[in-house]
């Protein structure tokens, strides 16, 4: 797995959660992901297990998206309880909210799962290799936050540690408003400390000279946003003109962004994969377009059994594809 | 090479200029060191022969900086780096990838060498610096000493005519720094490379160096041959200390110049007393570390006593930082256990006596957790229930008035470490664990540090420093405690182990043998033997 099939997984998964609240993909989405952490924690690529904290706050999110989902929406047939006419709050709790609230929740908490555990599989020297020469400042902008990530976590650890050790009393508001204080401050400095090594490394120096922004760049922006006219209005020949104006720029753009020192590595496992996600994302347009697939599920006024399509279910299946294709050290 | 004229810089919201140099040039194959106390504008120099100033940085410039013919107001950092390799102060923020031969090869692949090439000088780099075991590794597992090395190899890889190094040797140990500087001697000697670095540790490149250039308050105030501008350091290295003491003109510039000049000369070293220490405070028994895959400490069992102060050595990556770490149960450990204060410093209960401990560690910044110096130290001195006096009485101690207003983010390197110094010492901590404490600090604050701690186990706290230093480790403990390959190598008093050691005598012992620690010695004993010696 190279990072560019590691961040068209990334791609997929988010938009393959984005368009369905239908529990039985969700919850095919989340084995997937969870599936994929597994390997990615039992082969370690990189050397680094995947953040443990994006689980407690997967976990979280779920709690929080029906507890505020069933307080705020008094819809549905399946009434549960009702409170008193306070403001907001007030009214019929239905399972139906309850329900809808758990499967948001459930969809933002793989959608957090799978990204963080980006953290763990992306090569930053693939990803800065991805972005064109043209995009410098974007690029320096990805640098930065590819390394500020790592190191917002390190400063937490870190001010956490000092905030013990200087006597501050821990999980209080003043200990959370110094520990705020001092990551954004560390965070910021080293972002700072990171373009500028970017700068005396010569990054960009030559794509500078040598590449301009120019056609791929009106291609991206005028297929997105054809992509999203096609997903509002429902119309499939817009969105699949728009998602190929997309492809296109972006493959053009990945095939300037080397400069012919370094390849990405293609062993046959990621050969696979990249079939293999290929066929996830055309079932996944072909479900978009199958009422049988039921990816609009809502359990809105009833609460009903959901649809479920044989194709859309292999879609989301197949997003466990990366953990099938991962092998201890580098790929 | 480098030519600067009427060079005046003030760094965005700043009332003073930081740094004003009317004219300075520096010649091909030159290899400079730049003096001064912290905050005399070392770096804000290097910065600007690089072009970070003005590109980066902003605020107002003036004059002109031509480097290689090049004018730093046209060219950007980045134009640059074909010419000119520059490292900065911290290593910690100055690494990208995730790999170190990535690391290696990023810079090369930036201006567009072949596949071959980059092969080639990536691995130059890692035997020059003898990183190559270090090749595969992913730099959040390497140690900082080993960054430095990573961050210095990376710079050279691209084999720049003019390097740019600010306290390249800061987090080494002795051994490596001094490879470190062989590397810099060839490459100045065979390939007339051009080096200018900025340093505070000066001994050790005095002798090296062809030119000493000093700055005071952003102002160039000498700049020639070490042996004529050495004398003129507001904060002289201890050989010329030594040199003026024994009233040596021009300065010994190393040891080996200085024994020769001692000739037969012997000096009766001072009687010593042992520190014995108290009760027993902290103990690690069979305390094993993993990180990753790679086993960092070993089964170490050694105890710290009140009243004593322990250094801590040994080369990078040895485990030093991770054994500290351990003792405050900030480590998770394979195996063993800590007992600090009679209990397990992880468990809920020692909540209540954190109070007790003062740790400062190797990123000192961390520490530093408000908008402004002034606040941290207030804030401190509230948890620590101390007086306005004692927090007076720091800011003396580590020359800190001027930076009070200042964030402590927009403080250099060594102004962050006396900083947080300040902020660890407050109050009387039992337990002071300081982790290179002396990283950035001119000679009189370390020996004001070094005093300080002394007088702190004389009052029965318990004192354990890591460092590099050796001179600093000599003059402050009781006790080294010598790590290598994340075992205890080495334990006894300073003349045990650090005078009789090659690679880690302090430089003191060098000149006049293993019973003397420190010039101070050097300087009760010298009226006896004054005659012979004039």
């Amino acid at each position: 797995m190279n990072g560019m099939l590691w961040l068209a997984w990334a791609l997929l998964l988010a938009l393959a959660i984005s368009v369905t609240r239908n529990p039985f993909y969700l919850l095919l989405a989340l084995l997937a992901v969870l599936s994929v952490r597994i390997a990615v924690d039992a082969t370690r690529p990189l050397g680094r297990a995947t953040p443990r904290v994006a689980v407690v706050v997967g976990l979280a999110l779920i709690g929080w998206s029906m507890a505020v989902n069933v307080l705020l929406a008094h819809v549905g047939d399946r009434v549960i309880t009702r409170l008193p006419p306070w403001p907001i709050i007030g009214g019929p709790l239905t399972f139906n909210a309850l329900f809808y609230g758990a499967l948001t929740g459930i969809a933002l908490a793989t959608l957090l799962l799978g990204v963080s555990l980006l953290h763990a599989v992306l090569d930053r020297h693939e990803v800065l290799r991805l972005v064109p020469g043209g995009y410098r400042v974007l690029a320096t902008t990805l640098a930065i936050v590819l390394n500020a990530l790592p190191t917002f976590a390190v400063a937490a650890r870190d001010a956490d540690e000092a905030i013990r050790f200087r006597g501050i009393a821990q999980y209080s508001p003043v200990s959370l408003r110094i520990l705020i204080n001092a990551v954004l401050a560390r965070g910021m400095d080293y972002s700072l400390a990171v373009a500028e090594t970017l700068e005396v490394r010569g990054f960009a120096a030559l794509s500078r000279h040598r590449h301009r922004p120019r056609f791929g760049s009106l291609v991206f922006l005028g297929g997105g946003m054809l992509a999203i006219s096609g997903s509002i209005t429902g119309s499939e020949i817009v969105l699949a003109l728009g998602l190929s104006g997309v492809a296109i720029s972006l493959a053009e753009a990945a095939l300037r962004a080397w400069p012919g020192v370094r390849a990405l590595p293609w062993p046959r496992s990621a050969r696979v994969t990249a079939l293999v996600l290929g066929l996830v994302a055309i079932s996944f347009v072909w479900s978009l377009r199958d009422p049988a697939a039921d990816l609009a599920y809502s359990p809105y006024p009833t609460l009903h059994w959901p649809g479920f399509s044989p194709v859309a279910g292999a879609a989301y299946f197949l997003l466990a594809a990366p953990a099938f294709a991962l092998r201890g050290g580098r790929a | 090479m480098i030519e600067v004229t009427k060079l005046h810089y003030q760094y965005p919201g700043r009332q003073t200029p930081a740094l004003i140099v009317p004219r300075w040039w520096v010649g091909e194959g030159e290899f400079i060191v730049l003096g001064g106390t912290t905050g005399s504008g070392k770096t804000t120099l290097l910065r600007s022969l690089v072009s970070l100033i003005p590109h980066f940085y902003g605020g107002w410039f003036g004059g002109r900086v031509l480097i290689g013919g090049r004018d730093t107001r046209f060219h950007r950092p980045a134009d640059l780096a074909d010419l000119v390799g520059y490292v900065g102060q911290e290593p910690e923020a100055q690494t990208l990838l995730d790999r170190v031969a990535d690391e290696l090869a990023f810079a090369l692949e930036n201006l567009g060498y072949t596949s071959a090439v980059v092969a080639a000088r990536v691995e130059e780099v890692l035997d020059l610096l003898g990183i190559a075991h270090l090749r595969e590794r992913p730099i959040e597992t390497l140690s900082g000493g080993e960054r430095q090395r990573v961050t210095l190899a990376a710079a050279l890889a691209l084999r720049p005519r003019v390097l740019l190094l600010d306290e390249p040797t800061s987090q080494l140990d002795p051994w490596t720094a001094e490879s470190v500087l062989e590397v810099l001697r060839r490459l100045v000697d065979e390939l007339g490379l051009t080096v200018i670095l900025a340093e505070h540790r000066l001994d050790r490149f005095l002798g090296s160096v062809t030119r000493l250039t000093v700055l005071e308050q952003g102002q160039l105030i000498a700049d020639g041959p070490p042996a004529q501008t050495a004398a003129l350091l507001p904060d002289p290295p201890i050989l010329v200390q030594l040199s003026q003491a024994l009233g040596w003109s021009p300065p010994a510039l190393s040891v080996a110049e200085a024994k020769r000049r001692l000739q037969r000369v012997s000096l009766r070293p001072p009687a010593k007393r042992p520190r014995v220490g108290g009760e027993v405070i902290l103990t690690l028994e069979g305390v094993t570390c993993q990180r990753g895959d790679r086993t960092v400490l070993r089964d170490i069992n050694v105890v710290f006593r009140c009243g004593t102060v322990t250094a801590i050595i040994g080369r990078n990556g040895a485990g030093k930082t991770t054994l500290v770490r351990s003792a405050l149960g900030l480590e998770p450990l394979q195996r063993g256990r800590v007992r600090l204060f009679g209990m397990k410093p992880e468990e809920p209960a020692f909540r209540k006596h954190r109070h007790r401990v003062a740790y400062v560690p190797q990123f000192p910044g961390a520490l530093l957790l408000t908008t402004r110096l002034a606040d941290d130290l207030e804030l401190a001195r509230r948890s620590r229930e101390c007086t306005h006096d004692a927090v007076h009485a720091m800011v003396e101690m580590f020359e800190l008035a001027p930076l009070l207003a200042a964030h402590p983010f927009d403080l250099s390197s060594g102004e962050r470490q006396r900083a947080a110094l300040a902020v660890a010492l407050l109050g009387h901590p039992e337990l002071v664990i300081l982790d290179e404490p002396t990283r950035g600090l001119s000679l009189t604050i370390k020996r004001r540090l070094a005093k300080e701690l002394r007088q702190r186990a004389t009052t029965g706290a318990t004192v354990i420093v890591t460092t590099h230093d050796l001179d600093f480790a000599a003059a402050v403990a009781d006790r080294i405690l010598l790590l290598g390959n994340g075992t205890v190598i080495a334990e006894g008093s300073p003349e045990q182990v650090l005078g009789e050691s090659f690679a880690y005598a302090p430089l003191v012992s060098r000149i006049f043998g293993p019973a003397f620690r420190g010039l101070e010695e050097v300087l009760q004993v010298l009226p006896a033997a004054a005659p012979s010696l004039a």
